[in-house]
């Protein structure tokens, strides 16, 4: 049951990495061929750090009861 | 640093204080990045940037995101008691972090055709890089310390708040420089 959950918390840790990964790629790729989409990259930045404060840095912790906090 | 010996339910709630804290350390750090970020555009808006080499920009993203990752699985890895895995990804995770302050420090300083002190734009690049960079130090020494302090057997999987603290911070250097890329190297194109 551990088992179970340390390896399903492994993989969205590594399913966040591919995203990062991707969105990355995706920014470069605008970055070189269009310069000048602030917006555009500005918003791909934002939807990175979304995932990385979500998943990696588990700001829903701040917000739990103390009896749910795992 | 040490976890003590106090009953879980204590301890539990000692974490949840901490994590309040190192939250508002966070927002509070958060201000003076934000500053920064709001600066390079007021005064070079989004049509210029510093004429930095685009791939070690996006080398050195990948390897700061690739850390962050690691961090993420010590993290998981010692809330499960896996020692083994939590020591190796920490390992990994510092590793990362030295050859990320290469590559700004050792290499993109080194090979920028200006100075700090040629204009504005080379001003906020070394300024911007060289903040962040030292945030990514002092993350280094902090993911150093809980290490060291994990092999002396200082944390469990019930009590490991400064493991938690540690990769809490680490992913926050990370959001900075997701910001701060394409801020300095893909938004606009260096002046003629």
């Amino acid at each position: 049951m551990d088992e179970d959950k340390k390896k399903q918390e492994y993989w969205k840790g590594f399913t966040i990495l591919i995203l990062l990964g991707t969105f990355t790629i995706g920014e470069f790729f605008v970055g070189s061929v269009a310069p000048a989409w602030a917006a555009v990259l500005i918003v791909i930045a934002s939807l990175k750090a979304y995932y990385v404060v979500r998943d990696y840095m588990h700001i829903g912790r701040v917000f739990e009861p103390e009896e749910e906090v795992s | 640093m040490t976890t003590g010996t106090a009953p879980i339910a204590e301890y539990q709630k000692k974490t949840n204080t901490n994590r309040l804290g190192l939250w508002l350390f966070i927002a509070s750090d958060l201000f003076v990045f934000a500053g920064l970020y709001v600066a390079r555009f007021y005064l070079l808006g989004a049509s210029v940037r510093p004429e930095v080499n685009q791939i070690i920009g996006l080398v050195i993203t990948a390897v700061l995101l690739l850390s962050s990752f690691f961090a993420n699985r010590g993290e998981i890895a010692m809330a499960h008691g896996d020692h083994k895995t939590f020591r190796r990804s920490f390992l990994i995770t510092i590793v990362l972090g030295v050859l990320f302050l290469i590559g700004v420090v050792g290499v993109e300083w080194q090979i920028a055709p200006y100075g700090p002190g040629q204009d504005t734009i080379w001003s906020l690049f070394y300024t911007m890089t060289g903040f962040h960079a030292f945030h990514v130090l002092t993350g280094v020494i902090f993911l150093v310390i809980v290490y060291r302090n994990a092999r002396k057997g200082l944390y469990d999987a019930e009590r490991h708040w400064p493991v938690e603290a540690a990769a809490v911070y680490w992913h926050f250097v990370d959001v900075v420089w997701i910001f701060f890329y394409p801020a300095l190297y893909l938004i606009g194109i260096p002046p003629a």
